[in-house]
């Protein structure tokens, strides 16, 4: 997984990597060729799939500052996850897509997920009609060899749903996409997939395009993600890995029973996994330590909450990490790790060959050092902005030959990475900062 | 309609819509306002009196153009600060969005659910809405306002004077400025106002950050109908028995007058909206009819206030609110047949808006006032003698008719209006970075008077106090304290009712009492026909600790709870000096009259504004009461006891050389800043927000506010300058 294997690469991949990571976002594909460090917590989530593959139920709550490499990290995990044999859905929360609400926001979080609902096959999102599909296709295969009709097979498999809140639906919404399929009734198949999608949003249009009496809504939210672990097993899948991320969107809600009421939904989620009441499925969610550790607004606030995810003092007062506990404290990269990151991504640019490396060691040295100069000791806290300096470096010195790395590291521009949740206020002149953007209560 | 080019312009629908209401012509301002509408790259002011057609100048082309456009979302926003007129337009604007297809919907508090459940489902057409609930729109559903506003075409505000100045003024600033972030494009505004003086200075209140031009629309139409009439009533100086007071024989006008239709009488205190409403209920009590008048201010609870509205809205029962000066901003209220005025208006600004409430249905507007003066005795007050209540109302009314109007205060602060602004935006957006929220609200948003370092300063005040706390990453989000604010319904109006001092002597409460010009601890205060000294003014509880005070007898009327404008006393002492007496005056007001403006010649005030009366001297300047102020302010500053009443400034235990040594001292040293001045008031808490903010901050704004220094010395330069003058001649 790291880099001393020296796995090949392909050219698309390098393009692929060198964008992501020039827009300051996760690459999809290609992590492993520049990650680092990390390992333990790598080790533990692997665990976890594990457990998940074996019937069992897995929750992680991953804590890191901004730009310290949490998404990094939960693509890296959902990778493994596909391939390992899991379904995935990940996603964003934002204002907008809550765990919980009654403005129908906590089910336009469930049919983002959906949207991205992703397979080995299909590791980038969409694969739900697929796995509806290889689901009917698996019924049909049982029915040739055991002579049954598919539509009893389709219930038979579907039976262990029907025991859950909500499982009687989705079974008949299952069983009209097979209707549909058998009939050659597109109509009837996007209606299922959009029902499974969560896209209906009127108990009407649900009956008359379906014949069921329920949809998808924000108070069934998380009983679908029970509904959907049982049904990926039936279509052949090892299992359900759910992943939210920006979590800290809660914390920053500005009602207090509105945050409540999401963090209730957490402490359900962690409740089944500890308890064991839920199978085949995993939770990764992420957040900043603001998001878990505030008393007054983070999930420390839940008195519920607090109890299960407070670190284990026993592995505190021994200094060391317990690492089978539900939260993730993501450690800062090292100086040491920073530099094989740097290596890394050299190594991206001349697409594997040492040949075509564009600086020598020293300029990495010598780089990681003018970061230290100019935002202190945050370029290692935060790789994000470190790494996409460097990139933006590496992007110019492959354009034009004749410049020398020497000239150009004194150049470049690391900034502290400004977070905020409004659009940036357009002003003709740069105003001379005043001590506002820095500013700190 | 057939010479109208302009009226061809109009989308089908509309035109329809005209021609339904059987209108043979459009009016002036219709006419003129369809083009510069319709072409939505400007701004647009339509100045017009009542009843002028301005709601349908601003929608013929505004329908006109956003049913053609056929976007999807909200087209037009119309913002009213009355729930009442909202209903009102409603039932107007229906017939035209339905002719035009469009649908309109309105959206205040007392709107049924299903309504805006409608309109969240379907963002769609025109939205009447009070600045209030738009607040709540934006920190609440942000999403939703981008996505539903995302095609906006117009802003519409309607009765856009009242806003001129005020918190609510600055708050509905700041959101039509978010609004316009929010959906990253600039919209056009319309304002409807009432016709003004100075129609550029509204302009330049409707954007003030700048960016799209404004065009006037001004009505050339004749002045709408107002009737006046000024009674005066004569309190005598000691009452016998069978002679009533003045008190009893205003309420009985008041019964007589009144009883039957609906009407708003304003009078000055609690106290005095109390008894006014007490009296006239017990009157109807005696007569065996059922009572229709009922008192309004702060202190009622919510429920009894909108009941009250409530009932006022029904036109069929007859009511008359009796409700205090200071509550402007707090009633909600249609329409009623006329205005009474129990004491002077406190501004021609506050007059012209109630007038706005009389005669609505294309009928005059009717103003009464009933005036109160003291019978004169040998103790009488200076302001007693010049009959300065009476003069103040007919300076009013004859600037009212002149259509000029107190011009919103320039270089105010507003640092109340913005912590709710900004609690507001960090809800909005979940977290802020501290040099986002000052680009937006005060770089490029109506607080421009705030600059970086006071805003850094601002924020580590409500970082302090909870509101606001800050993450690792130097996001701004809500601080337990800021939530519970935000979450709480009042969080959405910009300002509350003004409260009354309670005031204490000796341990015992005498009454209550509005104030709103600077009140210093040794100053003088008129209450109950009495001096008293300030001995102590909490700020916390309202409560101003006096004991008598000697220096001979106080005027009636003191001016407390007002705040005049130089041009209002301008205009006394040019009706002084030009004798000119009003026909609207009623025998007893023209006696009252008549005696005042003798007296102000035999003094000689026509030469001199500085007067020796015993040990004490009178200084008249004549000028606001912002002026004024910050003269007494200097006055003390070096020593002298003086107090002001009214617009006069009494020194005691003072001659008139004392008052020249020192308005040279004052004029020799440095000139202070309004915020040192107010670093003496003991009470600078006005607005909602003030008591969050440290008393220097306070001061900044509450300076501005109340005190003009530049004014004040322009006023003493020129007096000693008039007074070498005469001593050389």
């Amino acid at each position: 997984m790291l880099s001393d294997s020296a796995p090949s690469l392909r050219p698309r991949e390098r393009d692929a990597i060198i964008q992501s990571l020039r827009a300051g976002v996760t690459p999809r594909t290609g992590l492993q060729h520049i990650q680092v460090g990390r390992v333990r917590e790598v080790e533990a989530l692997l665990k976890d799939i594990e457990t998940v593959c074996d019937g069992g139920s897995a929750f992680r709550l991953v804590i890191g500052e901004f730009g310290s490499g949490k998404s990094f990290f939960l693509q890296l995990v959902r990778n493994i996850a596909l391939e390992k044999g899991l379904v995935t859905v990940h996603g964003d929360l934002s204002p907008d897509r809550r765990l919980h609400s009654t403005g129908g926001l906590a089910r336009n979080l469930y049919a983002e997920l959906m949207r991205n609902l992703s397979t080995r096959t299909k590791p980038d999102g969409g694969a739900l009609t697929s796995l509806i599909e290889r689901f009917v296709t698996a019924a049909r295969k049982q029915a040739d060899s055991s002579g049954k009709p598919v539509d009893r097979v389709i219930a038979e498999r579907l039976n262990r749903l029907t025991e859950l809140v909500g499982g009687y639906d989705f079974a008949k919404v299952i069983e009209a996409y097979w209707r549909g399929y058998e009939h050659d009734s597109e109509q009837l198949k996007s209606d299922a997939v959009r029902w499974l999608r969560g896209e209906f949003t009127t108990k009407t249009d649900a009956r008359n395009a379906l014949g069921v009496r329920t949809i998808v809504d924000d108070s069934s939210v998380y009983d679908h993600f029970k509904l959907l672990s049982l049904f990926v097993r039936q279509a052949g899948y090892a299992g359900l890995f759910v992943i939210l991320d920006e979590m800290v969107i809660l914390y920053k809600l500005p009602s207090q029973k509105a945050r409540v009421s999401n963090y209730e939904q957490i402490l359900r989620m962690l409740n089944d996994c500890l308890q064991g009441s839920a199978e085949y499925i995993g939770f990764l969610l992420s957040g900043t330590p603001e998001f878990l550790l505030d008393s007054r607004k983070g999930l420390f606030s839940y008195e519920a909450l607090q109890s299960r995810l407070a670190e284990n003092a026993f592995a505190q007062a021994a200094g060391v990490v317990d690492f089978s506990g539900p939260t993730l404290h993501l450690a800062n990269l090292t100086p040491e790790e920073l530099l094989i990151l740097l290596k890394n991504l050299r190594r991206v640019f001349a697409t594997g060959d040492p040949e075509k490396y564009l600086v020598p060691d020293e300029a990495l040295t010598s780089f990681l050092a003018h970061c230290s100069n100019r935002i202190g000791d945050a370029y290692f806290r935060t790789p994000r902005n470190t790494v996409k300096a460097f990139v933006d470096l590496l992007s110019v010195l492959d354009q034009s030959s004749q410049l020398r790395w020497q000239d150009l590291i004194e150049q470049v521009d690391v900034q502290l990475e400004q977070s905020t949740d409004m659009p940036a206020v357009d002003s003709e002149e740069p105003e001379q900062d005043d001590g506002l953007a820095s500013f700190r209560l | 309609m057939g010479e109208s080019q302009a009226f061809d312009l109009l989308s089908t629908g509309t035109k329809r819509w005209v021609w339904t209401q059987n209108w043979t012509e459009l009016r002036d301002i219709q006419e003129r306002a369809i083009e510069p509408i319709m072409k939505a790259d400007r701004d647009v002011v339509i100045g017009a009196s009542t009843a002028a057609g301005k709601t349908e100048a601003a929608f013929l082309p505004a329908c006109s153009r956003v049913a053609d456009a056929r976007l999807n979302g909200i087209g037009i926003l119309y913002i009213s600060p009355l729930k009442a007129l909202i209903n009102d337009q409603y039932r107007r604007m229906r017939s035209l969005a339905e002719l035009v297809d469009i649908s309109i919907t309105p959206w205040h508090g007392d709107v049924l659910q299903s309504m805006k459940e409608k309109l969240r489902k379907k963002p769609d057409g025109i939205l009447l809405i009070t600045p209030e609930s738009l607040e709540s729109l934006l920190l609440n559903r942000a999403s939703w306002c981008a996505e539903a506003f995302g095609s906006l075409n117009y802003v519409i505000i309607d009765e856009f004077h009242a806003f001129l100045g005020t918190e609510r003024g600055c708050q509905l600033q700041s959101l039509v400025h978010r609004l316009e972030f929010l959906t990253e494009e600039k919209i056009p505004r319309i304002a409807l106002s009432a016709t003004l003086g100075d129609m550029k200075g509204v302009a330049g209140y409707l954007r003030p950050e700048g960016g799209m031009p404004c065009e006037i629309i001004e009505s050339t139409a004749s002045p709408y109908d107002l009737k006046v009439q000024l009674r005066g009533y004569v309190n005598p100086a000691s009452p016998k028995e069978s002679q009533p007071v003045a008190f009893e024989l205003v309420t009985a006008d008041l019964y007589s007058i009144l009883r039957g239709t609906s009407h708003l009488v304003f009078a000055n205190s609690r106290h005095a909206t109390e008894s006014i409403a007490l009296d006239l209920s017990e009157r109807c009590g005696a007569d065996y009819v059922p009572n229709e008048f009922y008192p309004h201010h702060g202190n009622l609870s919510k429920e009894i206030r909108e009941s009250l509205e409530a009932r006022l809205q029904q036109e069929n029962k007859p009511t008359t609110a009796v409700c205090t000066v200071t509550l402007e901003l707090g009633i909600d209220i249609g329409s009623v047949d006329s205005i009474a005025q129990v004491t002077a208006p406190p501004a021609v600004s506050s007059l012209r808006q109630r007038l706005g409430r009389s005669g609505r249905r294309g009928q005059a507007a009717v103003l009464r006032m009933f005036i109160t003066e003291e019978e004169l005795s040998k103790t009488s007050h200076l302001l007693d003698r010049l009959r300065i209540e009476t003069i103040q109302c007919v300076a009013m009314v004859s600037l009212l008719l002149n259509k000029w109007y107190e011009p919103p205060p320039s270089k105010q602060y507003h640092l109340s209006t913005l912590v709710q602004q900004t609690l507001s935006v960090i809800g909005q957006y979940g977290g802020v970075r501290a040099d986002q929220l000052w680009s937006l609200l005060c770089k490029t948003g109506p607080f421009s008077m705030v600059d970086q370092e006071l805003y850094s300063a601002f924020l580590k005040e409500l970082g302090k106090q909870d509101l606001l706390t800050q993450t690792h990453d130097g996001q701004l989000v809500l601080g337990s304290r800021g939530e519970r604010y935000v979450e709480h319904y009042q969080f959405y109006a910009a300002f509350s009712v003004p409260e009354e001092y309670r005031l204490e002597a000796g341990g015992r409460v005498l009454g209550s009492l509005p104030i709103t010009k600077p009140l210093q601890v040794g100053e003088h205060l008129v209450f109950a026909g009495r001096r008293w000294q300030v001995q102590h003014v909490d700020p916390e509880k309202k409560l101003i600790t006096l004991q008598q005070a000697a220096g001979g007898r106080p005027p009636r009327f003191s001016g407390e709870g007002q705040l005049l404008h130089d041009i209002v006393r301008q205009e006394m002492l040019r009706v002084y000096k030009q004798r000119e007496a009003p026909v609207y005056m009623d025998e007893t007001a023209r006696g009252l009259f008549e005696e005042g403006i003798e007296y102000f010649h035999e003094l000689g005030l026509d030469r001199t504004s500085i007067l020796e009366v015993g040990n004490r001297v009178d200084i008249l300047p004549w000028m606001g009461d912002r002026v004024t102020s910050t003269i007494t302010a200097l006055l003390r500053s070096e020593g002298l006891g003086a107090s002001c009443f009214g617009g006069v400034i009494d020194i005691m235990n003072a001659s008139a050389s004392d008052f020249e040594q020192a308005a040279r001292a004052i004029l020799s040293s440095a000139k202070p800043t309004a915020a040192e001045l107010a670093g003496d008031i003991p009470d600078t808490i006005v607005e909602k927000h003030d008591h969050l903010l440290p008393k220097p901050m306070r001061d900044l704004g509450y300076g501005a506010k109340y005190f003009d220094v530049d004014g004040a010395w322009q006023w003493l330069s020129s007096v000693l300058n008039e007074n070498r003058l005469k001593e050389t001649s």
